[in-house]
């Protein structure tokens, strides 16, 4: 492909056009075909020539971002069957070859404690979120209203969590980092990912590296799920995995300063987290209405006014006592 | 505080009743501040209104356009509302539908290696270079609303070949060698193709470039 763009262009570099065209060249060779370390080099030395060059490219890359905008690109496909390129997407994605294999393992052992493990607690107040670093160097993001109870050695890293934390684990082959939320386990090498505990369900979601997420020791036998970055899977209190899918980091770890973003997400989920960080809890009277879908973003200390939000657009009503706030179903 | 009473509709409730109104002391601190309120209220809503209004047909030609994945085009269209969710501002998205498919089509295309192996890529060689690398985000390409638009009229006027090839690559994030296995055409005519596209367009854009840079002498005298 090098080759083309070089091809007697050597005395015409200097024209705009055929520099445009060169920018494009090389913006198509990265995305439409599969480019290498001497493609790579050779795009470097040509970007670093001349200001003209970098001008050009920058060009072409805001054309190529703009076609995303444009309707026009939104039309119907044509009437092509195009059964080779699911095929393709299908082999390409981690995701599916995972999905795909549900690993069935025998009951996890015991715990065995040595002699010099360190154990530490961490308990956090409501709204606060606070930083931590174990003593195998791993860092923890703890939600608020949140426990840990680590136990680590020099041949185990075991953690048990209630409530929420994103983990940022030091890899160690020789001690696999393990993290159990009521039944659900957690497994990883070196990885970061959110652990999340709701009234229901357990998330978790990988950032970056791997997780096996399974049931806990307690049941004869575990189900595994492996997760690699950028999925998330929900478990049920006992541990069993459901569907992996994919999440957006950014707004899944939005607690981390503070903000909080639901996309179609069941009210009681929504005020689980909220009651992490106030004292007057938000009780939710009826189940049906817990299960209510919701949609919002909002700064955690905007709570009351997310609820009065709500009121407005949901069949419900908000009512503040002494005793908390209580959500209860606009009856007909 | 008594309690209001209020006549039950079938209609979902107003705003007659609000945790704000039993706090009398909060009420006052909040009506100064009742600007806010309508904003905060305001994001939530429009959030809200965008899931209701196009979930269900991005969902479906997310569907059409990468079929059932992985990723799920469910999942697609879910991470796409909370990129946007995630935003600080968004008063000033002009197009909101538009601004949501894209998004969507860069979380679907983020899915592929080559594809964001190469967006890094790009993004480190200008920063070597000393180039101002600005975010392009979906608001700045917004904001050229003229350029948008003629790169939308130039589109619609192109050989269906040559959009159905941009369509794949750009969209679909397909590679010469896809486009040629699922359409039959030879790989060369395929990138013959794009870039004869891709020419026709910056052409497009170019050409109203000097148009404004002439109106703007025009003006400065």
């Amino acid at each position: 492909m090098t080759a083309d763009i070089h091809d007697g262009k050597q005395n015409s570099g200097d024209l705009a056009e055929d520099i445009g065209q060169e920018a494009q060249a090389w913006l198509t060779l990265f995305y439409c075909e599969e480019a290498d370390e001497a493609d790579r080099h050779n795009f470097s030395e040509w970007l670093q020539r001349s200001e003209k060059h970098v001008a050009a490219f920058a060009k072409a890359e805001k054309l190529w971002d703009q076609l995303a905008f444009s309707p026009e690109m939104l039309k119907e496909p044509s009437d092509r069957q195009d059964r080779s390129f699911s095929s393709l997407l299908n082999r390409r994605g981690v995701l599916g070859a995972i999905a795909a294999s549900i690993i069935v393992m025998i009951g996890v052992s015991i715990v065995f404690w040595q002699t010099s493990v360190t154990t530490d607690h961490y308990r956090t107040a409501l709204g606060e979120v606070e930083n931590i670093i174990l003593a195998d160097g791993t860092k923890v993001t703890l939600n608020a209203a949140s426990y840990l109870e680590t136990h680590i050695s020099n041949t185990k890293r075991e953690v048990l969590l209630r409530g929420g934390a994103f983990f940022d684990v030091v890899r160690d082959e020789s001690r696999p980092f393990r993290v159990t939320v009521g039944g659900t386990e957690v497994k990883v090498l070196g990885t970061a990912f959110e652990v999340w505990e709701g009234p229901r369900t357990v998330r978790v979601s990988v950032v970056r590296g791997a997780v096996e997420v399974g049931e806990g020791e307690e049941n004869a036998i575990a189900s595994l799920v492996k997760l690699t970055a950028g999925e998330q899977v929900i478990t049920s209190l006992d541990g069993h995995p459901g569907k992996i899918r994919s999440f957006d980091p950014k707004a899944a770890l939005a607690w981390r300063t503070g903000h909080l973003i639901y996309i179609d997400v069941p009210l009681e989920d929504i005020v689980a987290d909220v009651n992490r960080y106030r004292k007057k809890k938000i009780i939710i009277t009826d189940a049906a209405l817990g299960a209510l879908r919701i949609t919002t973003a909002f700064r955690v200390e905007q709570a009351n006014k997310m609820l009065a939000g709500l009121s407005q657009s949901n069949p419900l009503i908000v009512e503040e006592k002494s005793s908390g706030v209580y959500i209860r179903p606009l009856s007909k | 505080m008594n309690k209001k009473d209020f006549p039950h509709s079938s209609k979902a409730v107003s705003k007659t009743y609000s945790v704000t109104e039993l706090d009398t002391a909060r009420k006052n601190k909040l009506r100064s501040a009742g600007a806010s309120i309508q904003k905060f209220t305001g994001k939530s809503r429009f959030i809200e209104e965008l899931y209701h209004k196009y979930n269900g047909e991005l969902t479906g030609w997310l569907r059409k356009r990468f079929g059932e994945g992985p990723p799920e085009p469910h999942d697609i269209a879910h991470t796409a509302f909370e990129k946007i969710a995630a935003l600080k501002n968004y008063e000033h998205i002009e197009n909101p539908k538009a601004f949501l498919f894209a998004t969507a089509i860069n979380t679907a295309n983020s899915a592929v290696q080559r594809i964001v192996r190469a967006r890094q890529f790009f993004e480190a060689e200008l920063q070597n270079v000393g180039h101002q690398v600005e975010q392009i985000t979906p608001e700045r390409v917004l904001e050229d609303r003229r350029q948008l638009d003629v790169v939308n009229e130039v589109i619609a006027k192109l050989p269906a070949k040559q959009r159905e090839i941009l369509i794949r690559s750009r969209i679909q994030g397909q590679t010469y060698v896809e486009i040629g296995a699922a359409t039959g055409w030879s790989k060369a005519a395929i990138s013959r193709q794009l870039n004869t596209a891709l020419t026709t367009l910056q052409k497009a854009l170019d050409a109203i470039e000097k148009e404004q840079d002439t109106v703007e002498e025009a003006g400065s005298k």
